[in-house]
């Protein structure tokens, strides 16, 4: 008896190379079109509500019944004065620095955002439920400057210690979440001033 | 009989054929296509900027939204790539540093305005207001014309005008020009301005190009 012939030999092991190339192509100029479209800088925006001319009655009737700081800060060419509406229960001064950045003029000076960072930190810490933050720059201030007084007083940086008055308990696990608003709203407070 | 096993020597290795591993390269390729297109999807807000202004650097984080432009160039302003207004005395162009396009330093504007075209005490912009007011009335008269529904259904309302204006301007801009700009905005009816700024860890690498 002869054994049946082994299927092996007669079986040519064809594998089926399929043909990648010109998918490899399509691929590859379709990535580097991509990567080319992309935008590179990240933009992000800041939000500011433009005051209103006169407040609405409800809102009057909160003023009264809460009695919000109504922060203000003004930013003047050599300091910032930090004050509630009155200048009774906040009034602090923000000084400036001499600049350090690599590209200033010698004499250049900054305003010290660190100390207003923490400054406002400590207002917050004091009056946990205010949000809003009323800018009133001179005239000739330079947008960039603005632009840091909003950044140290939108939110708490991600190295601060986020005093325990503002965190909150959540919900789901119990742990606690900070609270990393600082005074997020900013306005601007002298756009009708001339 | 030496040389019929030197030919299918030959001949074998001529056959066979080199094989590159592509599916790996491909798994890859596939992957990072997948990515670039999501990332892609996600920015589809075209956005416009001047070549000559610096955006200021901020730790903002929120994405801008769908809304109308207004850059303030060194020369004029730009409202949805419309030039309404040109500023008196616009600095002359420079080389660029990169060898491009000759660009205007938006350091040395001055955003003087002609005094026929400022109006309510020297605070409102003339052109920009009426620029302005036409393009929230294009956007009511089209909303108008088309109907909305909710989700289930019902014909509602259009949308209330938010009335969001995006502003571009270089960071060297003194406050009292943005200010003009503001109040205008605001006696226009555009109630939230969102000021544009590039996130400041991105700005900190080199290599930062201005995106499309």
């Amino acid at each position: 008896m002869f054994r049946t012939p082994s299927s092996r030999r007669k079986s040519a092991q064809q594998e089926v190379q399929l043909n990648l190339v010109p998918m490899l192509d399509a691929l590859v100029t379709l990535v580097s079109f991509l990567l080319l479209t992309m935008g590179y800088m990240a933009i992000a925006v800041i939000d500011t509500p433009a005051p209103m001319v006169a407040p609405a009655e409800e809102q009057v009737e909160k003023i009264e019944k809460d009695k919000p700081l109504q922060l203000t800060a003004h930013i003047l060419k050599d300091k910032i004065i930090i004050s509630d509406w009155s200048g009774s229960r906040e009034n602090h001064e923000i000084k400036t620095v001499p600049n350090t950045a690599p590209d200033a003029k010698p004499d250049d000076v900054r305003y010290d955002l660190e100390a207003l960072h923490k400054l406002l930190i400590d207002i917050k810490t004091r009056h946990p439920k205010e949000k809003q933050l009323i800018l009133k720059p001179d005239a000739d201030i330079p947008y960039e400057q603005i632009i840091g007084v909003m950044d140290a007083a939108r939110f708490f940086d991600k190295t601060d210690v986020v005093p325990s008055n503002l965190k909150t308990k959540d919900v789901n696990n119990g742990n606690e979440v900070p609270d990393t608003n600082l005074f997020p709203e900013v306005v601007f407070g002298n756009i009708l001033s001339s | 009989m030496r040389r019929s096993i030197r030919n299918r020597k030959s001949r074998r290795k001529v056959k066979k054929d080199f094989d590159l591993p592509l599916t790996s390269m491909m798994d890859m390729l596939i992957i990072l296509l997948v990515f670039l297109l999501k990332s892609y999807s996600s920015s589809a807000i075209a956005f416009t900027t001047s070549n000559n202004i610096q955006l200021p650097n901020s730790m903002a984080m929120e994405a801008p939204p769908d809304a109308a432009n207004l850059i303030l160039e060194p020369t004029g302003l730009v409202l949805d790539g419309e030039k309404i207004l040109e500023f008196l005395n616009p600095p002359a162009s420079v080389p660029s540093p990169d060898g491009g396009l000759p660009i205007i330093r938006a350091a040395d504007a001055t955003y003087e305005i002609e005094k026929h075209q400022l109006r309510d005490g020297n605070r409102m912009i003339t052109p920009l207001f009426d620029a302005l007011v036409k393009a929230r009335e294009k956007l009511q008269f089209v909303q108008s014309t088309q109907t909305f529904v909710n989700k289930d259904n019902q014909v509602t309302k259009p949308p209330k005008f938010n009335g969001t204006l995006i502003i571009h301007a270089d960071k060297t801009i003194a406050y009292k020009v943005l200010r003009k700009v503001m109040y205008t905005a605001a006696a226009a009816e555009y109630k939230t301005f969102k000021l544009i700024t590039v996130k400041k860890e991105e700005s900190a690498a080199d290599g930062v190009k201005k995106g499309t």
